[in-house]
C-alpha cells in the first residue's frame, strides 16, 4: 500500500506523455478550469435557475440531483437484420418469429459522473441484470455519486422484474436519504432493507408459491469521503486504481465459493472448479436470510475508478488488475471504458448478463462544455487503441 | 350465440437444438370440453346414403342389415333435426322424404322414413360421387347446421370415372362431413379412405353384418353430440421456414398437409378438422425453419383451433406456440419428447402396414415380409396390442422383439381389409409420460 500512494502522488502532479496519464490530468483540473454557469436552465421545465438553486422556483424539480433514466418500455422494430416485422404477438415478430426485442437486452447510461452497460450477454435469452445511478450535488463543489448493480436470481420467478426493482427502489432511497443528509453507511442498509422489502412484495409464481423472486445487488456511494460498498450475493465492486496492480476487490461473494475461500477451506482456484461455486447464500427477496447487508467503507489513496458488476463480467476477469487495465481508458470517459469491460465478457463467450459500472475517484461532475458525450469517446476511443 | 365449447391446447415438444438444426416437431394437443347440454341447442343436419346396388342381394343379408341399421340411425337422430335418406346406385335415388329437401325428425317423419327404407330393394350399379352430390345438394340453405352424412356400401365404385369420384369430393370438401362403412368384402378401402380422409370422417369395415346397426346408431349419436362445425387448425410458421406437415395423430392419422387453405396472412394457412364435440385429438405439426445460433430463441410456429360461422367469421377456441431455442447442452437438446416419439412411431407403424399390404397384393412377398415384419416389431415395442392381433391374423410372428415373421399363404379378405382400415388408428399416448 505504501508503494500505492508513492506512486499516485509522483505522477499525480506532472502531467505525463502517455494517453493514460494525459486524460487523467485533464480529468482532475476540469472542474476548476471553467467555472461557468452549469445550470443555467432547469432540466426539468426549462426555467432559469441559479447556480446555488437547490430546487427550481418554477416546478420545484430538485436541480442537485441526476438519475439514470430507466429504460423504454418496448423495444422497437424486430433485431433480426434482414426482417421488416414491426409487430409482436405473445412476445414474439409476427413476420420471422425472434423473440420481442427487450430494451433492456443492452443499454447504456452516462451522467458523466458515472456511467454504466449492461447486456444481455450470448447465451441467456433475457437481460435479468439491471442498473441504476444517480450524482447528487452542485456544480463547483465534488458531487456524490449513487450506483445500483443488480443481477436476478435464474431459477427464481420472473428474476428480471426483482433486479429491475430493486435496483430503483435502492437508488431512490439511497438519493433522498443522502438528501436529507442520513451518512452513507445507515443510507445503503435502509436502500438494501428497502429493495429488499420491494421483490418481497412482488407477486410469486402463480404456479407455484414457494417460487418467490431473487436478485443480488450492490450500491456504491462515492462521495469526496470516500467509497462505501453495500452488498447481498455475488455481485461485486472494485476498485481499479490509477496503478493496475494496487486495485482490489471490495466485496466478498455471498457465494459458496467465497465462503469457502474466507474461511481458508479453500483456495481460489480449488473452489471455483466445484459446481457449487456460484451457488447464492444471500439476496434479496422471500427466503433470504435476514441480517443487515454487508457493508465496507474504503477510503483510496489516490485517484481510479469504482466498478460495480454482476458476476457475468467478473467470471471471465476476476483479477482486479486485469479489470483496471481493461478500463484504464475510463479515467477519460466512463462508458467507453465500460463498454470495453463489457465487450470482454462477450468475446470471452458471454455466457451469462453482463454489467459494468463506473465512476471516478474523485468524484467529479462532467466538463460543462464536454456536455455532448461524442467528442469525449472519439477520443477516448484513440485512448485505449494506443 | 350458442355456447362455445372450451378448447384447451398443450404443446409436447423439445424445444431445444443443437446448432445448425432447423426441424422443429410438436404434438399439438387439442381437447374440447363442449359444455354438455350444449350440443342440443347446437342446429345439425343429416343424410344418409345406403348402397342399394345389385350386389347388397349376395348375401341377402347385406340389404337387410342395411335397413335395419338406417332404421336405428333414423332413431337415433335428434328431434328437429332436418334430415333424409337417399338409396345410392348407379344414380343417387331419394328415399326419404319423396323429394329433394330434408325433414326435421319427430315421431311421425321418423315413422315415415323407417317405413319408406323398409321397402328398399337392391338393383342397379355404384357411382358414389352421384350420392355425394346429391347430399350436397340436400344440404343446401343449412349452411348454419353442422352437417354430417353416412355412407355405406358394398362394392367398387365402378360405374362412373374415378374423376366424377375426386370431381365429387372436391365440391363437398368442407361443405360436410362423412363417415363411410363398408360392409362384406368387395369394397376398396382405399377408395373409401379418400372420401373419408376428404370429407374429414372416418373409414371402417363392418365384416358381421348384424352389427351395422348399433354402429350407425353410435355414429348418429357422435354426429349430434358435435357442437361447432367447421373448426380448423390455424398455423402461423415466421417467414422462409417450411411446413414439412401437418397430420392428425390421434384418434386416427390423418395427413392433413395438402389441405392448406390461405390464412388471414401469408404466413398463415388453414386445415380443415370438421365438427367438433367433447373429445381430444392430437395434431403433429413438422417446420423446417432457419437454423438459429446457439442462445437463439425462436417462435416456430403457432397453433390456433378457429371456428368460422357462415359468414366467414373465424373465432380462436385455443392457441399452443411451438418454440425453438439452440443450445450446446446436450442434456437440453439429447433429450427425446416422449409424445414426439410415440407418434412418430405410431406413423411409421401405420405406414408399415399399408406399404406391407400393398406389396403383398402386387407380388412383392421380400418387401411385404419385411415392412410388416417392421409393423410387428414397432406394435410390441409401443404396445399396441389391437395391431398386434391384427397384423398376427395376416402374418405368423415368430419374434415380434426383432419383428421376424413370415407371411401367412392364406389370409381372409375380411381380415387383410381390417388391418388396412384400422392401420390408422392410434393408442393415445399417456403425455404425463414426459415427466417420468
Amino acid at each position: 500500500m505504501n508503494k500505492d500512494v508513492d506512486v499516485t502522488e509522483s505522477e499525480q502532479p506532472e502531467p505525463a506523455a502517455a494517453g493514460l496519464d494525459e486524460t487523467l490530468a485533464e480529468t482532475v483540473e476540469s472542474p476548476t478550469a471553467e467555472p461557468g454557469p452549469a445550470w443555467p436552465s432547469c432540466p426539468s421545465c426549462g426555467a432559469e435557475v441559479a447556480p446555488e438553486d437547490g430546487y427550481c422556483e418554477e416546478c420545484g424539480a430538485d436541480l442537485l440531483v441526476r438519475r439514470s433514466e430507466p429504460v423504454a418500455p418496448t423495444g422497437g422494430p424486430c433485431r433480426t437484420a434482414d426482417c421488416a416485422g414491426e409487430s409482436f404477438t405473445d412476445g414474439y415478430c409476427d413476420v420471422c418469429g425472434t423473440p420481442e426485442p427487450d430494451p433492456r437486452d443492452h443499454y447504456e447510461r452516462d451522467l458523466g459522473a458515472v456511467a454504466g452497460v449492461t447486456d444481455r450477454g450470448l447465451r441467456h435469452s433475457r437481460n435479468e441484470d439491471d442498473m441504476a445511478f444517480a450524482v447528487i450535488g452542485a456544480t463547483g463543489e465534488a458531487p456524490t455519486v449513487v450506483a445500483v448493480v443488480c443481477d436476478g436470481v435464474s431459477t427464481s420467478y420472473k428474476p428480471e422484474t426483482a433486479s429491475a426493482t430493486a435496483v430503483h427502489t435502492a437508488r431512490e432511497h439511497l438519493v433522498l436519504a443522502l438528501r436529507r443528509g442520513e451518512d452513507p453507511q445507515s443510507a445503503t442498509l435502509g436502500a438494501f432493507e428497502q429493495a429488499h422489502k420491494a421483490v418481497v412484495a412482488l407477486p410469486s409464481d402463480p404456479t407455484d408459491a414457494a417460487n418467490g423472486r431473487a436478485s443480488t445487488m450492490v450500491s456504491v456511494v462515492a462521495s469526496e469521503h470516500g467509497i462505501t460498498v453495500g452488498w447481498v450475493g455475488d455481485a461485486r465492486v472494485y476498485w481499479l486504481d490509477q496503478n493496475p496492480e494496487d486495485s482490489l476487490v471490495l466485496t466478498l461473494d455471498d457465494s459458496w465459493a467465497g465462503r469457502m475461500i474466507a474461511d481458508g477451506t479453500l483456495t481460489e482456484e480449488e473452489a471455483f472448479k466445484s459446481p457449487l461455486a456460484h451457488t447464492i447464500l444471500r439476496w434479496l427477496g422471500p427466503g433470504a436470510p435476514e441480517e443487515p447487508a454487508n457493508l465496507r467503507v474504503f477510503l483510496p489513496e489516490g485517484p481510479g475508478l469504482v466498478l460495480a458488476c454482476s458476476d457475468g463480467l467478473w467470471n471471465y476477469l476476476p483479477a482486479a488488475a486485469d479489470l483496471a487495465r481493461v478500463a484504464a481508458g475510463g479515467f477519460g470517459g466512463l462508458l467507453p471504458a465500460a463498454s470495453a469491460l463489457t465487450a470482454v465478457a462477450l468475446e470471452g463467450g458471454g455466457h451469462d448478463n453482463i454489467t459494468a459500472v463506473l465512476a471516478p475517484w474523485p468524484t467529479r461532475h462532467p466538463e460543462p462544455a464536454g456536455g455532448e458525450p461524442t467528442g469525449e469517446i472519439s477520443s477516448l476511443s484513440e485512448g485505449i487503441q494506443s | 350465440m350458442s355456447a362455445q365449447p372450451q378448447f384447451s391446447v398443450n404443446v409436447y415438444q423439445n424445444e431445444y437444438l443443437s446448432e445448425g438444426a432447423a426441424e422443429v416437431n410438436a404434438i399439438v394437443s387439442v381437447q374440447s370440453a363442449a359444455a354438455y347440454g350444449g350440443a342440443p341447442n347446437t342446429r345439425a343436419a343429416q343424410v344418409i346414403m345406403v348402397d342399394c346396388s345389385g350386389s347388397m342381394d349376395y348375401p341377402p343379408t347385406k340389404m337387410s342389415a342395411a335397413r335395419r341399421a338406417t332404421e336405428a340411425a333414423i332413431d337415433a337422430i335428434r328431434d328437429g333435426v332436418p334430415f333424409a335418406v337417399v338409396a345410392g346406385t348407379h344414380v343417387a335415388r331419394m328415399v326419404f322424404p319423396g323429394t329433394e329437401y330434408l325433414v326435421p325428425a319427430d315421431a311421425s317423419s321418423r315413422a315415415a322414413a323407417k317405413a319408406a327404407v323398409s321397402r328398399l330393394t337392391a338393383g342397379g350399379g355404384t357411382a358414389m360421387g352421384q350420392w355425394l352430390a346429391l347430399a350436397d345438394r340436400l344440404f343446401t340453405g343449412h349452411d348454419q347446421a353442422i352437417r354430417h352424412a353416412i355412407l355405406l356400401t358394398d362394392g367398387k365404385d365402378e360405374h362412373e370415372e374415378p374423376s366424377d369420384l375426386a370431381a365429387a369430393l372436391s365440391r363437398c370438401e368442407g361443405r360436410f362431413t362423412c363417415d363411410c362403412r363398408g360392409i362384406g368384402t368387395d369394397w376398396v378401402v382405399a377408395e373409401l379412405r379418400r372420401v373419408s380422409t376428404a370429407l374429414l370422417g372416418t373409414v371402417d369395415i363392418v365384416a358381421d353384418p348384424t352389427r351395422l346397426a348399433t354402429d350407425f346408431q353410435q355414429i348418429i349419436e357422435h354426429a349430434m353430440g358435435k357442437a361447432v362445425g367447421d373448426v380448423r387448425l390455424r398455423l402461423w410458421a415466421p417467414q422462409g421456414a417450411q411446413i414439412k406437415f401437418v397430420k392428425q395423430v390421434a384418434p386416427q392419422i390423418v395427413d392433413l398437409s395438402a389441405r392448406r387453405a390461405p390464412g388471414p396472412n401469408p404466413l398463415t394457412g388453414d386445415y380443415p378438422t370438421g365438427a367438433w364435440g367433447a373429445e381430444s385429438r392430437d395434431y403433429q405439426v413438422c417446420v423446417q425453419v432457419r437454423p438459429g445460433s446457439v442462445g437463439d430463441e425462436m417462435l416456430a410456429g403457432r397453433v390456433s383451433l378457429v371456428s368460422v360461422d357462415g359468414a366467414g367469421q373465424a373465432t380462436t377456441l385455443g392457441q399452443g406456440l411451438v418454440k425453438a431455442t439452440w443450445s450446446d447442452d446436450i442434456a437440453q437438446t439429447g433429450r427425446i419428447d416422449r409424445t414426439v416419439a410415440d407418434y412418430t412411431g405410431q406413423t411409421e407403424l401405420a405406414d408399415a402396414i399399408r406399404e406391407g399390404l400393398e406389396a403383398r397384393k402386387n407380388g412383392d412377398l421380400d418387401t411385404a415380409t419385411a415392412r410388416l415384419g417392421r409393423a410387428v416389431k414397432l406394435a410390441a415395442e409401443s404396445g399396441n396390442d389391437e395391431t398386434a392381433l391384427l397384423l398376427s391374423k395376416v402374418v405368423d410372428v415368430e419374434d415380434p422383439a426383432t419383428g421376424t415373421v413370415r407371411l401367412k399363404s392364406r389370409v381372409s379378405d375380411a381380415d387383410e381389409m381390417t388391418l388396412d382400415t384400422r392401420s390408422t388408428r392410434t393408442a393415445r399416448v399417456g403425455k404425463n409420460r414426459n415427466n417420468g
